[in-house]
C-alpha cells in the first residue's frame, strides 16, 4: 500500500494528453493510479485552468475529502518533491474523526429540504450528529 | 440514506423537533466513518458530540437505541459539571 493509499485516498492525474499517450505512460511507469484523459478539456477549464501557450491543462493538484469538499488547492506544485508534498498535505488537510479534533464541515438538506450547514449551528448550540440505519424497522 | 419523504414521515409521526439529514450519497457517512463505501446498504450506528467551538468531544460506536436519548443528557449534564469544576 503506497502512502497516498494508507491516508485513504487515491490519485487521479488529469492532462488533455490522448487516451493511448496515458496507456503508454501508466504502462511504461508502472503508475499504480488511474490517468484521465481531459480531450474536452472540461475538466481542466473547471478546476485547473488552461496555459494557453502549450493549450495544456495548468499543473494544479486539488485533495477532495470523502463527502466532496475541497480541503487544499496547490497551485505551485514542485514536480521533485511532489509526491512527498502530497502526504503531507493529506496528513495535514483531511479531516480526523477523532476526540478533540475539528469536526469537518458540511452542508445536508433534510426532509423538507431545508440546508443546515455544520459551522453555522455551531456556534449556537452543541450538536449531536448521530447515524442510523434506516427511518423505520429495526434497522 | 433515506429519502426525503421517508423522513418526513418519520419525523411527523414521532413529533421530532430537530433536523433529519438526507445522506444518499453517503457523503456525510463517509465523511464520519458511518460508511466505508459509498454503496453500502445501512450505515452504522454511530453518534457524535460536537462542541459549540466545532471539536468533535465524543464518538459512540456502541449507541443502544432504547437508551439514546437519556445517554446523551447524561452525557451533557456530566460534562456541564466537569466545566463548572
Amino acid at each position: 500500500m503506497s502512502e497516498i493509499e494508507e491516508q485513504e485516498t487515491t490519485l487521479l492525474g488529469v492532462s488533455v494528453d490522448s487516451v493511448e499517450s496515458h496507456k503508454k505512460f501508466v504502462d511504461e511507469n508502472q503508475f499504480g493510479y488511474s490517468l484521465l484523459a481531459d480531450t474536452t478539456f472540461n475538466v481542466s477549464k473547471e478546476y485547473s485552468g488552461i496555459m494557453e501557450r502549450f493549450n495544456a491543462s495548468k499543473r494544479v493538484t486539488f485533495v477532495i475529502d470523502k463527502a466532496g469538499y475541497i480541503r487544499s488547492i496547490d497551485k505551485k506544485v514542485n514536480v521533485k518533491t511532489h509526491g512527498e508534498d502530497v502526504v503531507k498535505t493529506l496528513k495535514r488537510v483531511l479531516p480526523k474523526i477523532k476526540v478533540g479534533e475539528e469536526a469537518p464541515d458540511f452542508i445536508a438538506v433534510d426532509g423538507e429540504g431545508k440546508k443546515h450547514q455544520l459551522s453555522k449551528l455551531r456556534k449556537k448550540k452543541n450538536i449531536v450528529l448521530a447515524f442510523y440505519p434506516r427511518d423505520f424497522g429495526r434497522g | 440514506m433515506n429519502d426525503e419523504k421517508s423522513h418526513q414521515k418519520f419525523s411527523e409521526q414521532n413529533k421530532l423537533n430537530f433536523p433529519l439529514l438526507v445522506d444518499k450519497q453517503r457523503n456525510l457517512a463517509l465523511l464520519y466513518g458511518a460508511a466505508k463505501k459509498p454503496t453500502v446498504e445501512r450505515f452504522k450506528r454511530i453518534t457524535i458530540i460536537i462542541d459549540k467551538s466545532g471539536k468533535i468531544v465524543k464518538i459512540d460506536k456502541e449507541v443502544n437505541p432504547s437508551t439514546h436519548g437519556s445517554d446523551l443528557i447524561d452525557f451533557f449534564k456530566n460534562s456541564e459539571t466537569t466545566e463548572n469544576n
